[in-house]
């Protein structure tokens, strides 16, 4: 026991004693410096010239593009309708870039109604929504050319993903695909012209279909 | 213009989101008057283009010992702005040889496999099977440790007679993180909803805790990609008595920040 506590003693002394002879430091340096032997008392050169600061500004990058869409959503069987949506993409390279998408849409049952008193749905119009995940290749990059003396870059992309349509209160797995064309007026803003095909599963009809689902919409999306 | 109005009465967040963008507009317009970053050609000489992309055609060639200030950057392009004013873009390479206003060589590298080594914030999506079933899920990934990192995920199974939804916190290992192509391992926990389709009758809505294990395999593409595929299996605690087991195969992609 007692050895115990003399190894613990032995311990800490090893802890604690440079710490105190740390802490007495200084003022031993200072007890040397005010005798002034070696040390002058002034300072020799005086700093004329102030250190440079340079602040480089950083590059913006503008990889990330946002905004809103408008346009038709055509479900199939019930006829078109307006969409509005949006889509955030980042470009990864100058070929390609991944798109995310969610946009909303109000379907209506009203031809089948003019037969079938009861409808289709449980309400005469419902809510159709859906979120995308794609990605994007720049294939036709160019400039199109407003004026004699004015070019606009543009570029036709291929898109193609995945994602989820919710629509008459079910989700449905979605495959979409389509083409668009990227104007850009300044550096920092676009605008889009968008035809996709939404492919989904179906079974509102009765029987199980695939269902081709056709959108076309214009987009004002902005760079940052 | 009446009907265009009636689009908006249904998508309040919509709205919200055209004011964001509003917003975003004129932070755009405001950046106008900032400083830019100035370098100096060392390269024989630098062409510049009309567009941010090799398709677009070069109009101007600036020689060595110019100095050029740096507008903006897309992808790998820079719109750049020549002393007599004149502005285009020209490609990272060109630029790497290029020097700042002390005097030292500016570099413009590439991402490389040491930044993906060092990442901080992974973000993917992926596509396999469920049960047979379709499953896309997205997953955003923090690395804590380089060995471990905490990974958010979410999944949707479309299946013939019902949907299903999962959220889930995943603990990940990544024993050989050095390695392009390393083998990963998984745990979590979370929740397991499972929605019959209206269509059929008396079907039971599962909601319950579910925990997964997984194992997977990453391989660092190029830039800023990856690609993963993986296997989990998921434990769904139905009942006091009853766990249902349901196995996944997917593949996706991801990238790193």
């Amino acid at each position: 026991m007692t050895k115990r506590l003399a190894a613990v003693i032995l311990i800490s002394q090893w802890v604690f004693l440079p710490e105190c002879a740390l802490a007495q430091g200084p003022a031993e340096e200072g007890g040397v410096l005010e005798q002034g032997q070696d040390v002058p008392s002034t300072q020799v050169i005086e700093p004329e010239i102030d250190r440079r600061h340079i602040k480089i500004p950083r590059i913006n990058v503008d990889d990330l593009e946002f905004g809103a869409y408008y346009g038709v959503y055509s479900a199939e069987d019930f006829g078109s309708s307006q969409v509005t949506g949006l889509r955030l993409a980042y470009h990864v390279t100058e070929d390609i870039f991944f798109e995310g998408a969610y946009a909303t849409s109000m379907v209506s049952d009203a031809l089948f109604r003019q037969i079938l008193p009861g409808g289709i749905f449980i309400n005469q119009e419902e809510k159709l929504t859906y979120y995308s995940a794609s990605i994007g290749y720049n294939f036709f990059p160019g400039e199109v050319f407003i004026t004699k003396r004015r070019a606009l870059t543009s570029a036709v992309y291929v898109i193609a993903g995945m994602g989820n349509t919710n629509f008459a209160q079910e989700d449905r797995a979605t495959v979409n695909f389509g083409i668009g064309i990227r104007i850009l007026p300044t550096d920092w803003l676009a605008i889009h012209i968008d035809m996709r095909d939404n492919i989904f599963k179906s079974d509102i009809l009765g029987t199980s279909k695939t269902t081709n689902n056709f959108e076309l919409h214009g987009s004002l999306t902005v760079y940052f | 213009m009446g009907t265009f109005f009636y689009a908006y009465r249904y998508s309040y967040a919509t709205g919200a989101v055209y004011l964001l963008l509003g917003q975003l507009l004129m932070a755009a317009v405001a950046r106008a008057d900032q400083t830019y970053q100035r370098v100096q050609v060392v390269d024989p000489y630098i062409e510049l283009h009309t567009g941010p992309g090799r398709g677009f055609p070069v109009f101007y060639v600036s020689e060595r010992g110019a100095w050029i200030e740096i507008l903006l950057r897309k992808t790998d392009w820079f719109k750049v702005r020549l002393e007599q004013g004149k502005e285009g873009w020209v490609y990272r390479a060109q630029l790497e040889n290029t020097l700042t206003e002390s005097g030292i060589r500016k570099t413009f590298r590439d991402v490389l496999l040491d930044d993906y080594f060092k990442r901080r914030l992974e973000f993917g999506m992926s596509t396999g099977t469920f049960e047979g079933d379709t499953l896309l899920g997205f997953h955003l990934g923090y690395i804590l440790t380089p060995t471990v990192s905490v990974e958010v995920a979410y999944a949707q199974v479309q299946g013939v007679f019902s949907g299903s939804t999962l959220y889930h916190i995943n603990l990940q290992s990544q024993p050989y993180r050095d390695w392009r192509l390393a083998p990963y391992f998984t745990i979590g926990a979370g929740k397991f909803n499972n929605v019959p389709k209206s269509t059929l009758v008396s079907a039971i809505t599962t909601d319950s805790v579910a925990a997964n294990a997984g194992l997977g395999l990453r391989y660092y593409i190029t830039r800023r990609f990856i690609a993963r595929a993986e296997f989990t299996d998921y434990i769904v605690f139905i009942g006091d008595n009853r766990t249902d087991s349901y196995k996944s195969l997917t593949a996706g992609f991801a990238f790193f920040f």
